[in-house]
């Protein structure tokens, strides 16, 4: 296999590498096995979710009620199991909840032409009411053990929603860069309209994403759940903001049309062992926060200088033949994603 | 490029070294306090008292060392995992309030399990099984009922009440709801609690829902009851900036520094509340106590030696009224009676 890195990767990985070797210095319990193993319980819910947020981000939108989500389905899922219905049916009816909310999400955008921003935002507020008013302010309890090995459980020593990740990663991997219609997500966040005028079916694939982030919001919640063993409606609260924090982090693009999975999963864990290794060092909350706003801006300033250039010289004389015949070049996958593509050359 | 990216590179790990901590002690009792966050003067209070038990316990040769850390703002995902986190450092006791009754028993189990002793203070988990021992400030029927008092005396025994509550999940806060709600039931049957709002242990919601709550019910609520520290002054400058300061009654749980101009002004006349320095100071010693044994968990009559406070009982069972109905309190220490917070002894209390 052949594993070319962009330059704001190999920034990542450096500086994943150097804070993973300061926190071991700061602390002698952070480099120890199953002091990572446990940190990646709390990297898994923020990973997973991170994974369709950053094909949103790429195509150019945005989902800022994923959290909201979150907490609306494991609530969906904890009242219909204290009405009597098994945990597995009401867990799968709990993700139905949250695939349902996300293609709501992707309805309005791709349908009725709302900016991503404005209609999540409205989400936001509207799902995290919804599953206040179902809870009535209190928290379901008592789940069976089989359930709660979700959040709690291992499969052969590692935790089990960190599996899920993994599992997560590849099959995102596998679509964003070896399906047609996962190149056609950079397309989008570049020139919708070139796409549109392609007669490619955009529409179809912002809805697809909306949906693929509710559902993988609500899997989420799931495992929420099981690992504070409640549902519970101020569930992941802020986890947004998390979630975003970790794609930016990781190189993608607020503008669109740029970004990669493998740089949002460094930023996940990077800002997983910051918060796991400072807290060990007893290094304050607050003072957390604010190292971990200096990384993210000390990171994305860096991005900001090599590749730039490079794009400009890559663009102007490797590549015009897709340029000129934009229209009919766009609709063969086999070129047109180059334009997602490019951007990994240099 | 390749020095502004080394330069923001060794700047980021510079920040990281300066800020480490110095090393630990040595063979030193190794007590973790997590509060429900650090940044307000109550838990300070408690972070206060927990010192000056730590340094009088160290004057008699017990050496301590000790950690105070916790959310920077009230949320209960960061409490959890700092908890998490900090087990594995492997301390001899945690002192924990929950953000989250019910969402923090698996990790209070879980260190539990590990064999570390779990003392809870100010707000308890669920799951009294998930700890050692919860150190109570107030019972919740005591604290319910002083409160519900206060607003008999200053506005009648058939006045109409709302509460401006933290969080919907707060245990504390719910409990100390229904513990009124029980009083007004027994004593005051022509009062009546008209409504409760949530302003999530954040100022500024706060403020806007006591400013809902006056719009609301304008002319037809006599009174406001608010049992978080984050929100009675809100609800105290809601109240003034209405033209109510006086005319509607406001009293809650806070401290003396965040209600004293209220309190010298006179829009709240009353602020009840328990002291937090000598809970921060109890917990010490209750943990301590534990560690080595001289209070063991579900044995009856026992005590505690604290210090300055003296003897305090830890009882067994202790019959209470929570949000989940009547409890009976398992494994608790018992701090005192509520203490009422006046214009004439405000000024004797600094925290």
């Amino acid at each position: 296999m052949n594993i070319r890195l962009l330059w704001r990767e190999r920034v990542l990985i450096g500086l994943l590498i150097s804070s993973g070797v300061v926190l071991a210095l700061l602390s002698d319990v952070f480099l120890t096995p199953a002091n990572l193993l446990r940190a990646t319980r709390y990297a898994a819910e923020i990973g997973l979710v991170a994974l369709p947020m950053t094909m949103i981000i790429i195509s150019r939108g945005i989902d800022l009620s994923v959290a909201s989500n979150m907490a609306l389905s494991a609530m969906a899922m904890g009242l219909l199991w204290q009405r009597g219905l098994p945990i597995w049916p009401a867990v799968a009816i709990g993700v139905v909840t949250g695939t349902l909310a996300g293609w709501l999400n992707g309805w309005v955008i791709a349908r009725v032409r709302v900016p991503a921003i404005v209609v999540t935002l409205a989400t936001l507020a509207v799902y995290r009411g919804i599953a206040t008013g179902l809870s009535g302010g209190t928290g379901i309890l008592g789940f069976p053990e089989s359930f709660l090995a979700l959040g709690a459980g291992t499969v052969a020593g590692i935790p089990v929603q960190t599996v899920i990740w993994i599992a997560g990663i590849v099959i995102a991997a596998v679509f964003l860069t070896r399906t047609t219609n996962g190149r056609y997500i950079y397309g989008i966040g570049h020139n919708e309209t070139a796409l549109r005028f392609s007669g490619i079916a955009v529409d179809r694939i912002v809805l697809g994403l909306y949906t693929a982030s509710g559902f993988v919001a609500a899997l989420a919640g799931m495992i929420y759940a099981a690992r504070v063993g409640t549902a519970k409606s101020n569930a992941a609260a802020g986890y947004e903001l998390s979630i975003i924090t970790a794609v930016v982090l990781g190189g993608t693009s607020l503008a669109g049309g740029e970004g990669t999975l493998v740089g949002t999963v460094l930023g996940v864990l990077i800002l997983t062992i910051l918060q796991n290794g400072l807290t060990l060092a007893r290094v304050p909350a607050a003072m957390q926060d604010v190292l971990i706003g200096t990384v993210l801006l000390a990171a994305v300033l860096t991005y900001r200088e090599r590749p730039m250039r490079k794009e400009v010289s890559a663009q102007s004389t490797s590549q015009p033949a897709p340029r000129r015949a934009a229209g009919r070049a766009m609709s063969d996958p086999e070129n047109t994603l180059a334009a997602g593509e490019e951007r990994r050359k240099p | 490029m390749r020095y502004r990216q080394a330069f923001a590179l060794t700047l980021t790990l510079a920040l990281l070294m300066g800020l480490a901590g110095p090393g630990q002690a040595q063979k030193a009792l190794k007590i973790f306090m997590i509060p429900k966050f650090t940044g307000a003067a109550y838990f300070a209070a408690t972070e206060k008292g927990a010192k000056d038990a730590v340094a009088e316990l160290k004057g008699r040769g017990v050496a301590i060392d000790f950690l105070y850390t916790g959310p920077s703002v009230a949320n209960t995902d960061e409490e959890i995992r700092m908890i998490d986190d900090l087990v594995a450092q492997k301390p001899d006791a945690i002192i924990i309030s929950a953000n989250d009754a019910e969402a923090l028993v698996p990790v209070a189990k879980k260190a539990k399990a590990a064999g570390i002793k779990v003392i809870t203070y100010d707000a308890d988990v669920a799951d009294p099984t998930a700890r050692h021992w919860f150190v109570n400030q107030g019972t919740f029927t005591l604290v319910g009922a002083a409160l519900v008092d206060v607003v008999a005396e200053q506005a009648g025994k058939n006045a109409r009440f709302a509460v401006v509550s933290a969080d919907p999940g707060a245990f504390n806060q719910n409990s100390w709801i229904a513990a009124m709600k029980d009083r007004v039931a027994k004593k005051y049957p022509a009062m009546k609690l008209v409504d409760i709002r949530y302003g999530l242990d954040k100022p500024a919601e706060s403020f806007s829902v006591a400013q809902d709550l006056i719009n609301k019910y304008r002319g037809q609520l006599d009174a406001i009851i608010a049992p978080t520290s984050v929100a009675l002054p809100k609800v105290a400058e809601a109240a003034e900036q209405a033209g109510l300061a006086g005319k509607i009654v406001v009293t809650g749980l806070s401290t003396p520094n965040d209600m004293r101009e209220f309190v010298k002004k006179g829009t709240v006349k009353t602020v009840v509340l328990w002291n937090p320095v000598d809970l921060g100071y109890l917990a010490i010693y209750v943990a301590h106590a534990t560690i080595t044994g001289a209070l063991k968990e579900g044995m009856a009559k026992q005590s505690v030696q604290a210090g300055r406070l003296g003897t305090r009982e830890a009882t067994a069972q202790l019959n209470d009224i929570t949000a989940k109905g009547p409890l009976t309190l398992r494994n608790v220490i018992l701090l005192g009676a509520p203490f009422r917070f006046t214009k004439e002894n405000i000024d004797r209390f600094n925290f």
